[in-house]
Parts: C-alpha cells; sequence; structure tokens
C-alpha cells in the first residue's frame, strides 16, 4: 500500500486534512501543537487504498523538541512513498522555508496550498501555474476545511509517485553552496540516504548530523573556514536560514497577488480584537470574566441573579411547581446546563420507577429489586445526569479553543507561569487538562525543557478533567440544597480556581527545589481569529460524549453491582438489606479507613453513615465518576432505608450527605480531595509512561501528599478561621527554607 | 428465588466479571486503561495505544 505523509507548520490544517481525506475524527485546534505523534489513517476513494501519515508540525527539519523529532524520523527513516506539504497560501513566504528543506529529500513531493478560501476571501491571488513551474513540484489549492480539491490533490500525489525524484537544493548558489556540494560527495560516497539532505543539516552544524557523521563534520567545518570563510566569522545556521528567505522571495514571492498592499499602520480584525483581548492589564481580568460567564451560563440555577434582584420572581421560583416549573426554574431562571441537567435527572428517575414496578410485576425479589434500581440505576443515572452540563462546558471551551482565543491566553499567561518557573507554552496541555488528563500529558512533549515538562506532567491532574466533574456538581449542589450556602457555580469555579493555585504553587516550589531551571523560550505563531467550524464543535462533543457514556455502562456500572453487593451483604454472606447497611462488608471496609481522612474533615468525626465518603474516596481511584455513582448506589440504599426519603435522582445524594453530619468546610474539603489525588488508572498509566519508571513513584507520592495537605488546608481554615494564620505561618517558614535550601545549593553547585 | 431472580443475578455477576476480564485482556494487549475503545481523538499519542500497534 502506497504511504503518503502530511508535513506542514504548526497549524498549518494536516489534521484537518489528514480527517477529510481518511474520514476520521482526529482531534484539530487552532493552536500551533495540537498533533504530538504521528497518526494514520486510509485514503480509500481512489483507485487503491493510500495509508496517509499526519505528522506533528514543524517549522523546519531541525528538531528541538520530541514532537519535532517524531516528524524529521520519520520523513528520513520511514521512506514515504510521497509527501504532501501543506502551505498555508495566506503565509506564502514563511511556509515555503520548510518546502525547501523537504525538497532536499529524494522524495515525491506535492505541495497543498491550503487555506485558499480566506485568500480568496481576502481578494488576493497566487499563480499557481508560475509557482509550479518555479518550485518545479505539483502545486494543488484545497481549502482543507471545506474539503476542497481533495480528491485532486490524491491525484496529483499518486501521480507524483510514478515519477522518482531527484532531490534539490535552493542553496546551491549561496555562499555555502560549495561545502554542501563537498559534504553530500562524502556522504554518498560512504552510502548515505538523502547525502543532499544530510549534507545541508551537516554545514548547518546540526547537532544530530554531527553526531552521526562526526568525520564528514570535521571536514565541512575545515572546507568552510579555508574556502570561505577567509578568516572572518558566520553562523552556518543562520546564513543557510538567510539564504532559504533570500531565495524564496526571489523566487516565489512574486507569484502572490495582493488585493491591496499592506500597510504596517492598519490594523487587521484579529489585531483589532487582541488590542482588547490581549492588552497587557485588562487580559487577564477579561480571560477570568470570560471563564466566570461561561460557568455561570453552565452551572447556575439563578441566571443573571434575576432571582435575587426581583425577589418577588425568586420566590415564585422557589415553590414547588410543575415538571416545567421543575427544569427551567430553580432559585430563579436556569441556566442551559442546569435545564439540560434537570431534564435528564427527571427522566432517569422516571425509568428508575418504571424498572422497579416492571420488576414487582415480574415477580422479582425485594434484593434484586434493590440491586437493579439503587444499586446499578442508581449509581448510573446519578452520573449520567450530569453528561449535559459536561457537553455545555465543553462546547464553550471548544468554542474559546477553535477561534483561536486559547492560545492567546497562553502567550498572556506566559508572563505570569514564568514567575512560577514554566513558560506559557505548559497553559495548553493544562487547559486540555480540563478534558482529559490522558492526552493533556502527552501534550507535554511540546516542551522543550525535560525539567518542565515533569513538572507539567504532575500538575495536570489538578485541572479538574470533565470525569471530576461529576464529584464537583452533586456536592457543590449538595452544599446550596441542604446548607443553602452559596451558588453552585461560584462554589464550581472557586474549586476550578483552588486546582489551578494549588498547580502554580505546585509549580513554584518544584522548580525552586527538586527540580530547579529556568523556564524555558516561549515562541508561539498566534492563529487568526476565525468562527468555529460547527463541524469541529460537534466532533469535540461526540468525543467527550461517547467516552463517558462507554465508561458509565462499563466501568460504572460495574463499580455499581460491586458497590451495591459488598453494601447489602455482611462478612458471612447474608443479605442485610437496606437497614443492616451499617453491618455490610463495604461498611466495615469503610469504617476501617475512614480515620484516615479525620483531618481532612470526612473521617472518624462524622456519624455512623460516614464511612461513605472513605468508600467514595476509594473507588474514584479506579475512575473518577465512581466517587459519585458510588454516592448514588449508596445514597439510593440509605436514603430509602434510614431516613424514608421520598425524592429520587440526584437529591438522594444530597439527602444522605446532609445525614452523615458533615460540614461545608469538609465537603470542599473532599471535593479537593478527589480533585487533587491520585488520577484514575488510565492517567496514572500516562504519566509513568512520561516521567519514566525511576521518577514515577516520586509524582504518585507527590499527588498524594499534595491532595492531603491542600485538603487539610481547606478544611481546617474553613471550620476554625484561627488556623489560616497557622498555615500561613507554615507557608513562611517553608519560603524561607526554601530560599536558604537554594543558596545552599548554589553554593554547592559553585563549589 | 424466582427465575428472575436468578438471571438478574447471574446477569449482574457475569457482566462484572465480563468487564474485568475485558479490562485485564485490554492491559494485555497494551491499549489504553482509559475505556475509549483507542479511537478518541487524542489516542494517537497515548503510549499504550502505540504499544498496541508496535504488536
Amino acid at each position: 500500500m502506497l504511504k503518503f505523509a502530511l508535513a506542514g507548520n504548526p497549524n498549518s490544517g494536516k489534521t484537518t486534512l489528514f480527517n477529510a481525506l481518511t474520514g476520521s475524527t482526529a482531534h484539530v485546534g487552532n493552536w500551533p501543537g495540537v498533533t504530538v505523534d504521528k497518526r494514520e489513517g486510509t485514503y480509500k476513494k481512489g483507485d487503491e487504498p493510500v495509508d496517509i501519515v499526519d505528522l506533528p508540525g514543524i517549522y523546519s527539519l531541525s528538531p528541538y523538541t520530541p514532537e519535532e523529532v517524531v516528524a524529521r524520523n520519520f520523513l528520513l527513516d520511514e521512506h514515504p512513498d510521497c509527501i504532501i506539504n501543506i502551505v498555508v497560501a495566506t503565509n506564502l513566504e514563511r511556509n515555503l522555508y520548510l518546502t525547501t528543506q523537504l525538497m532536499e529529500l529524494d522524495v515525491p513531493m506535492v505541495v497543498a496550498l491550503n487555506m485558499t478560501d480566506v485568500l480568496d476571501k481576502n481578494g488576493d491571488r497566487i499563480d499557481v501555474r508560475a509557482l509550479e513551474k518555479r518550485i518545479a513540484l505539483p502545486v494543488v489549492e484545497i481549502s482543507a476545511l471545506k474539503e476542497r480539491n481533495i480528491d485532486l490533490l490524491m491525484n496529483r500525489a499518486i501521480e507524483a509517485v510514478q515519477r522518482p525524484r531527484v532531490a534539490t537544493s535552493v542553496l546551491k548558489a549561496s555562499v555555502l553552496g560549495s561545502s554542501i556540494a563537498n559534504a553530500e560527495i562524502a556522504l554518498k560516497l560512504k552510502g548515505v540516504d538523502a547525502p543532499l539532505f544530510h549534507a545541508v543539516k551537516l554545514v548547518e552544524k546540526d547537532e544530530i548530523e554531527v553526531q552521526s557523521h562526526p568525520a564528514e563534520a570535521k571536514a565541512a567545518e575545515a572546507f568552510i573556514r579555508e574556502n570561505v570563510l577567509n578568516g572572518e566569522k558566520l553562523d552556518a545556521e543562520a546564513a543557510i536560514a538567510d539564504a532559504r528567505y533570500k531565495y524564496i522571495t526571489a523566487h516565489f514571492s512574486s507569484t502572490l497577488t495582493r488585493a491591496r498592499k499592506p500597510s504596517y499602520d492598519e490594523l487587521s480584525k484579529s489585531d483589532k480584537a487582541d488590542k482588547v483581548l490581549t492588552h497587557k492589564w485588562a487580559g487577564i481580568p477579561i480571560f477570568l470574566v470570560i471563564l466566570f460567564t461561561i460557568f455561570h451560563l453552565t452551572f447556575s440555577e439563578n441566571l443573571l441573579y434575576l432571582g435575587s434582584i426581583i425577589p418577588a420572581f425568586g420566590e415564585w421560583c422557589s415553590v414547588e411547581g410543575g415538571v416545567v416549573k421543575q427544569i427551567f426554574f430553580t432559585d430563579g431562571l436556569n441556566s442551559l446546563g442546569v435545564i439540560l441537567f434537570n431534564a435528564l435527572d427527571l427522566l432517569t428517575s422516571r425509568i428508575g420507577e418504571g424498572l422497579g414496578r416492571g420488576l414487582e410485576a415480574l415477580g422479582a425479589s425485594e434484593a434484586v429489586v434493590g440491586l437493579v434500581c439503587d444499586g446499578i440505576w442508581g449509581g448510573l443515572a446519578s452520573v449520567l445526569s450530569f453528561l449535559p452540563q459536561i457537553l455545555v462546558l465543553f462546547l464553550f471551551f471548544s468554542i474559546l479553543e477553535d477561534s483561536g482565543y486559547m492560545a492567546r491566553v497562553a502567550f498572556m499567561l506566559d508572563r505570569i507561569f514564568r514567575r512560577f518557573g514554566v513558560s506559557g507554552r505548559a497553559f495548553m496541555p493544562m487547559i486540555m487538562g480540563f478534558g482529559c488528563s490522558v492526552p493533556a500529558m502527552v501534550n507535554t512533549r511540546t516542551m522543550a525543557d525535560e525539567r518542565e515538562r515533569e513538572a507539567t506532567v504532575r500538575v495536570i491532574p489538578f485541572f479538574s478533567c470533565g470525569a471530576k466533574m461529576p464529584i464537583l456538581l452533586a456536592i457543590a449542589g449538595g452544599i446550596v440544597q441542604a446548607f443553602h450556602v452559596g451558588n453552585a457555580d461560584v462554589i464550581t469555579y472557586s474549586m476550578y480556581v483552588l486546582g489551578v493555585a494549588t498547580a502554580l504553587i505546585s509549580l513554584l516550589v518544584m522548580r525552586n527545589t527538586t527540580m530547579r531551571g529556568e523556564a524555558s523560550a516561549f515562541i508561539m505563531e498566534l492563529p487568526t481569529y476565525h468562527m468555529p467550524s460547527f463541524k469541529n464543535l460537534m466532533l469535540h462533543l461526540w468525543d467527550k460524549a461517547k467516552h463517558f457514556i462507554h465508561k458509565a455502562f462499563t466501568i460504572i456500572v460495574a463499580s455499581c453491582i460491586v458497590v451495591w453487593f459488598l453494601s447489602n451483604f455482611g462478612w458471612a454472606w447474608n443479605y442485610l438489606g437496606k437497614e443492616g447497611m451499617n453491618d455490610s462488608i463495604l461498611a466495615s471496609v469503610g469504617k476501617l479507613i475512614q480515620p484516615l481522612f479525620t483531618p481532612l474533615g470526612f473521617g472518624s468525626q462524622l456519624s455512623d453513615k460516614g464511612w461513605v465518603f472513605a468508600v467514595a474516596a476509594l473507588t474514584g481511584l479506579i475512575a473518577k465518576e465512581d466517587v459519585i455513582a458510588t454516592f448514588g448506589t449508596l445514597a439510593a440504599c440509605i436514603s430509602a432505608g434510614f431516613l424514608g426519603a421520598t425524592e429520587d435522582g440526584i437529591y438522594e445524594v444530597t439527602v444522605m450527605i446532609a445525614e452523615t453530619g458533615i460540614t461545608v468546610p469538609a465537603l470542599l474539603s473532599f471535593i479537593a480531595f478527589n480533585m487533587l489525588t491520585v488520577p484514575c488508572f488510565a492517567a496514572v498509566a500516562t504519566a509513568k509512561a512520561e516521567v519514566g519508571k525511576g521518577k514515577f513513584k516520586w509524582t504518585l507520592l507527590f499527588w498524594i501528599f499534595t491532595s492531603y495537605l491542600v485538603s487539610t488546608i481547606v478544611y481546617t481554615s474553613g471550620q476554625w478561621w484561627w488556623t489560616t494564620f497557622v498555615w500561613v505561618a507554615v507557608a513562611a517558614v517553608s519560603v524561607v527554607g526554601i530560599v536558604l535550601y537554594n543558596q545552599y545549593a548554589d553554593k554547592e553547585k559553585k563549589s | 428465588m424466582k427465575p428472575i431472580d436468578v438471571i438478574i443475578i447471574v446477569a449482574a455477576v457475569l457482566f462484572v466479571v465480563g468487564v474485568a476480564t475485558y479490562a485485564l485482556w485490554r492491559k494485555k494487549k497494551g491499549k489504553t486503561d482509559c475505556g475509549c475503545g483507542c479511537d478518541c481523538g487524542s489516542c494517537s499519542g497515548c503510549p499504550s495505544a502505540k504499544k498496541d500497534k508496535e504488536e
């Protein structure tokens, strides 16, 4: 089967083209560095199938970061039959820089001029025929997003494969041309593949090449010294880059005709938006306001605080009413997320009731009805109810990402992040962590500094992922309903902020103690703002929903069944029922580990039902959704058994929480613990792979220690306000300790 | 115990055993633990998914 590689600059639309060619649904984002590893798919529309490989974006074939190494190694070692070089039509000169390097490989190549729709919109035009002639490569105008000329591109690529291509370089006429020719001869004699490419890199003093061919590197250096420099100094890398750009300007730039000459004083729409959104002082506050607005639109039960502003309306909303009132009005007008949540919660409650009646009609025993309705459905429904809110939140995040705003936030945060020891580059994996820690940890490969990368991997789980959201929402809802404290959206937002603050403080400590080092340089090309693609948004949401539902109907259901059995049977394997739950296997295990959580507020100080928190924290290690699923299963039994509650759905969880005698600070501490502690199995496995086996045990200890410490601080500070001063004193002593340690370490290093 | 009780209990036990076996099988095959079915949008860079490809 033919194998084609997609190569191009970061954020040039390679993955969008890959999806269009292969029908895949790979994650596409409007920022550089989304793809960190090669990805394969098959193009099936032609006469024969073609293997398509999507490579991480690169600006040149001299790699600095792990994902750039992946692209270079693939192009050099895997010998693709053809390279499809994606060139952004609106940024021709800069993109052709990579093209001039790819031309130095003996591989058939086609240039795909992407985003030509944007070019047309601007009224600009590229003379494709002239470009084709000058570059000596087939050039096809495409729009990956609108899937325009995709099949034509593939046909041209298949045609190109039939004609073997000889490598050429635009540097032959440059000052280093003779040095490159000499090095090429030497490498040819040595039998090296793609000798022209390697010769250029040798002259450029590329680190990898110098290590691979030390003798030829020395010879090339001596040749340059004797024949080119004549005693003058020359930076070979800079000279080659300069020669490439000069050639591009001289030969290719004239193929572009602009409708209007660009004026340096005239601002584009993107520039105008950036003047406000990335303003030096207002940029970050605007970002925080946008985030809060998103949380408000997703989680608020009192939209725009209308219920508080108009007391009569608020009172009307709080009085119980029919189905419509239950769904749309809680403390005021509900937000979209809450409306969908209420509707689904109502639906799952009705299904639960129907299941119970159906089983009773079939003559099922009380235990089996309990297993299905309380055990399986109670747990599953309590998790599933949160799916709409998760999707609404991710819809907003995807809009921000796709529009190009998130890349700008990374740029703005660079200034702040540097004070914590990492560059703004760390922001993109961190923001991905809000979705799922697994791809976020993998995405840290775009970071060049190894220590900075490891530190970032460690703090990614602190950015509350989608799986942790049900914990946040259920407990925040419980606090509001059972204790009448605060608003659900404010509590949720605050807990997210706590996660981010913990991550930043942890980074500061790590980068000044065990992982010392300066933040690496951060250069990122800012994408232009554009309207998010509806298809991409839906793909993002589908991806999230599919994963969530798959997990809910496999691991979560299985966990619910196990939790129900263990909470309804005693050690003698005797059925205890709802009334005897406190003597069950699960209760005894929960009571055994309960004291561990006493400093955190949800340990031995709770009533005899307090063991549910210990058990939920334990099951959360399998999958974070399990925390609320366990609550759902146990609440269905506890509420009905002990309390005789008639309420259904997530309200049962609230009733159970209130019955344990837990306080608000302890509930916040419970959220903090689950948010910051060891993540799910998948994230743990990924962290192990990313930081290495040796360092992984420290990462594990770091998670346990941090979650325990932060939760203790949250609980004690909330419960006894004066302890805040104790924690401030501890923090001050720690800062002094770190400063002294650094001074000592610096002295040691110098000596 | 009525037939419906037996059917539901056996189905529940089989389900748990099935999920556990499937998870272990996936782990042995080197697939991801996240249960995404290895077709999630960000899967290509996933270390476990890679192991599966190499096999």
